[in-house]
Order: structure tokens, then C-alpha cells, then sequence
């Protein structure tokens, strides 16, 4: 869900109360884009690794590769999962 | 012994005519290729080496104890594709139609043990009238051979089939277990009822393209992943997709020479990618920058356009690629392409091919269509796969990852 849409479930009484609904939405929306619509509350908690600057996409990429070129990981041992079919 | 080597140079030459000139004049007409031409084409200039051909049915009834054809309407054996070993099978319409015995199911089967055995990939080349009818529940006993053997080399050793004529009835569940299924518009048919059963059960009318030719299969039920113009595209495209492969799941798949620099920073990459994130734009557009030499050889091109998976190289290492494509449904997740992304997923990491996500993802598509469908079920395969992948994952979220489909997507 995008900004839009988040504000218009978290503050659906304050925009109904609004005496300008729209323009009340559209100052929510800017302040829950500065908030939230940015890479760096994930990068904060490390879901994302880094934030990058476009053009070095595929150094990046190649570089990580490299880099995992030895991973090693496993499941737990079991006859098979069950995948929902 | 002069003489001995005399018949057995006679007998090749018989094999080698499968049903005889009037037929292969026949399937020419078609605007078809034999067995063996399709194979001169798929493998490696004069890699090819046959076996099995003097195998001939054992049945007697409804005359067929005086008909009997050297190779017995299959051409098995192995070959080289890019220089690597590949096992092979190749129907032969003009024998039989191409249908299958239980003769004809054995020599399938051995060189499918063979594939498995030596670990090497396995391509079938697919057109046959079905079952040999005259052999009843022996036939039906050979398909099962075969669908058994689809099943434990499933994730083994890559299976890629081309449909290439008819392939009706329970023989299409041999090319559904496979890994790549390729058809050719025109020549292809893929059902599991024709359109005369179709006719008399649910009386809908319906001829066998709009049924099951390449085009429907390819953009409306996925069963096709690679749908061509001609045979000889369908043959050059197989052998492309042996650059990504690798010969089984122990080894790794093929380098390619790193000729595009690693360190190529792309300037475009940063108009392409408009700020509105609602904006559409081509993701093709993205990936083609980043990969080696612009080269991504997609699978599914055509079926569940709003997720786009395929092949390339990254600085010389083979990748699975997944993106979300905003040029298509805005890029939602839905039914379809949860089971395409899921599906590919699952190949990659079988086959220890690295898989690199490019995501920008508005959600799951909204609707009763979809929850009735089961995107709840559908969405988790593709969550599921994901999780399950033990291969190395990057993912690069280009520019949103909204809702449950940040989840779902790595």
C-alpha cells in the first residue's frame, strides 16, 4: 500500500472532520512520505543491506555475487516439504 | 564377415528410413521436419550417436506381427549441445504417426536412465499420435514408465521438451513434468481432451490452435514457456538456453567469458526509473543495463506479462532474474504471475543458479476473481519458493515494495 493509502485508514476521522478533506489528505500524504516513503527506516533496522546510487546497480551486483559465490546453506532434513499446490 | 557387415550397414539404412519416403514426403508437406533432421539441427554438428535402432514392437494383433519399422517410431541416443553431453529422444510421425508402444516407451525410458545416470540434461523431442491403441494397456503401462522417470529426474538433471506435432491425452503430462516445454506456432498441439470430445461433452466449438497451439499455451495457460516461429528457432533457442544450465544439480552452471566490464556504471539507470512511483516504465529497460552485453534470454515471455523471469550473466556468472514489470497491470502480483515467478524459483534453485530480484511491486491485484481463484494459495508459492531457495539472493527494490508483496518477492 502506498502512502495515499495508508493515510486514508490511519487518519480517516481527522480527514472526515477536516473542513478541507483533500487538502487535509494531501498534507498527510507529504508527511507520512517524509516519514516512511524513503529507504532508510528498512536500511535502520538492516532489511536492506544498503541504499545505492543507480548507476553502480551491477558493480554491486556482481560484487555480491562474488561474494556468495560460497555460500552454503541447507533446510532441515525431511522426506520433502508441502508446498501449496 | 564381409557379408555380415553388409547387412548390418542394410538394416542401418532401413532404420535410418523410418516410415519410408512417401511419409517423409508426407510430414515435409506439413511443413514438418523428420526425427532425425530435428536432431541434425538441435545437437552439435555430427555429435549424434543412436541407440537402440533395431528395437521393434512385440505386438501381434490387428496385423501388426507383419508391420514392424526398425527403431520402432522413436529415435533415441545422445549428443553434444555447446560441446556439453545431452540424452536425447526424437518421435518420428512417419512411423506409426509417432505413437507410442510399449517398445516404444522402453526406449525412451533406458535413455532417460541414461540422462539420469550420467547426470546430463535430457531433451524429447515430442510428435506422436498417442498411445498405440492396437497395444492398449501396454502402452498405457509405457507412459507411466515415463512419467515416472519425469518425476525422480525432476530437480536431478534440467528436462526440456519441444512439442513438435500432436501431443494429446495423458502423453502431455511427460512434457508438463519437464523444465522448459517449447512449441512451435502452427505444428503444435498440447491437450489433454480434443476439440471433438470438447465438442460433444460441453458443446463448445473450438479448432485445435485456438485449443492448444503454441500461441495459447504460451500467453494463456503457461504450459509453453518458449513459444517459436519455426522449428529451426525453436532448435536455436534450446541451445541458447544451455548457456544458463548446468549439466545437473551438482554441478554449477556455465561461466560465461566476462567481456562486458564488471565495474560498467550505467548513467541511464538513472532517468529510466521515473520518481512518480506510479508511473510506468519497461523493465526490460532496467535489466538490459545491468546484465552482461544487454543479453537476458526470457522464459515466459508472453504468459503473465506483469512479472518478467529469465536467464543472463553477471560479469560472467549465470543469474536467475526476477523483476516486477510496472509496464504491465501496473506490476501487481496476481494469480498467474505468483505461479510463473514461483515455478522459476523453484528451477533456479535446484539447479544452483543464483537468483536476483528486482523488485517494485505496488501489491497483490484487489478482486473477488483473484480471492476466489485462490491467490492466497498461489501467493504463498511464490513466498514458499523464495524461502525454500538456498542459493545466493540478491535483490535490488528499484523503486517500491509495498504490502504483502515486500514480503513475498525475496
Amino acid at each position: 500500500m502506498g502512502p495515499k493509502g495508508a493515510v486514508e485508514i490511519l487518519f480517516r476521522r481527522e480527514i472526515e472532520k477536516a473542513a478541507d478533506s483533500e487538502k487535509e489528505t494531501e498534507r498527510l500524504v507529504q508527511e507520512y512520505v517524509e516519514k516512511f516513503a524513503h529507504p532508510y527506516v528498512a536500511a535502520a533496522r538492516g532489511y536492506v543491506d544498503d541504499v545505492i546510487d543507480p548507476r553502480d546497480t551491477r558493480p554491486r551486483l556482481i560484487h555480491a555475487l562474488e561474494v556468495l559465490k560460497t555460500k552454503r546453506d541447507a533446510n532441515p532434513p525431511r522426506k520433502h516439504g508441502n508446498i501449496p499446490l | 564377415m564381409k557379408e555380415r557387415l553388409r547387412q548390418l550397414e542394410e538394416l542401418r539404412r532401413q532404420a535410418q528410413l523410418g516410415g519410408g519416403e512417401d511419409r517423409v514426403h508426407a510430414q515435409h508437406e506439413k511443413g514438418k521436419l523428420t526425427a532425425r533432421e530435428r536432431l541434425e539441427l538441435l545437437l552439435d554438428e555430427r555429435s549424434f550417436v543412436e541407440i537402440d535402432p533395431f528395437v521393434t514392437h512385440r505386438a501381434s494383433e490387428f496385423g501388426l506381427a507383419e508391420r514392424k519399422v526398425l527403431g520402432d517410431g522413436v529415435v533415441t541416443g545422445w549428443g553434444r549441445i555447446l560441446g556439453r553431453p545431452v540424452c536425447v529422444f526424437s518421435q518420428d510421425f512417419t512411423v506409426f504417426g509417432g505413437s507410442l508402444s510399449e517398445a516404444h516407451a522402453e526406449k525412451i525410458c533406458k535413455v532417460m536412465d541414461l540422462a539420469m545416470k550420467t547426470g546430463c540434461p535430457i531433451v524429447g523431442l515430442n510428435d506422436s499420435g498417442g498411445a498405440r491403441i492396437q497395444e492398449g494397456v501396454a502402452s498405457l503401462g509405457g507412459y507411466a514408465q515415463i512419467f515416472l522417470r519425469n518425476t525422480l529426474a525432476s530437480g536431478l538433471i534440467p528436462q526440456i521438451s519441444a512439442i513438435l506435432g500432436p501431443c494429446a491425452g495423458g502423453a502431455v503430462y511427460s512434457p508438463a513434468i519437464t523444465d522448459f516445454v517449447y512449441m512451435v506456432r502452427g505444428i503444435s498441439y498440447m491437450f489433454v481432451t480434443g476439440p471433438d470430445v470438447v465438442r460433444t461433452v460441453t458443446h463448445e466449438e473450438v479448432d485445435f490452435e485456438s485449443l492448444g497451439g503454441a500461441e495459447v499455451h504460451a500467453t494463456r495457460s503457461g504450459v509453453a514457456h518458449f513459444a517459436c516461429d519455426s522449428e529451426a528457432e525453436c532448435f536455436e533457442r534450446i541451445r541458447e538456453l544451455f548457456r544458463y544450465i548446468p549439466q545437473n544439480n551438482t554441478e554449477d552452471p556455465p561461466r560465461a567469458p566476462a567481456d562486458d566490464p564488471p565495474g560498467r556504471r550505467e548513467e541511464a539507470l538513472l532517468d529510466i526509473v521515473p520518481d512518480n512511483p506510479n508511473k510506468p516504465y519497461d523493465m526490460h529497460e532496467v535489466m538490459r543495463r545491468v546484465v552482461d552485453e544487454g543479453r537476458f534470454c526470457e522464459v515466459h515471455a508472453e504468459y503473465a506479462r506483469n512479472i518478467l523471469v529469465g536467464f543472463a550473466h553477471l560479469g560472467g556468472h549465470t543469474v536467475g532474474i526476477l523483476a516486477n514489470q510496472p509496464a504491465h497491470l501496473a506490476g501487481v502480483l496476481d494469480i498467474d504471475s505468483s505461479i510463473k515467478g514461483a515455478r522459476f524459483v523453484r528451477f533456479c534453485d535446484a539447479f544452483n543458479i543464483p537468483l536476483v530480484t528486482f523488485e517494485d511491486v505496488p501489491g497483490f491485484l484487489p478482486g473477488v476473481g483473484q480471492e476466489h481463484g485462490g491467490i492466497i494459495k498461489h501467493g504463498a508459492k511464490l513466498l514458499y519458493a523464495y524461502c525454500e531457495a538456498t542459493v545466493p539472493k540478491l535483490t535490488v527494490i528499484v523503486r517500491k515494495a509495498y504490502g504483502g508483496a515486500y514480503d513475498v518477492m525475496s
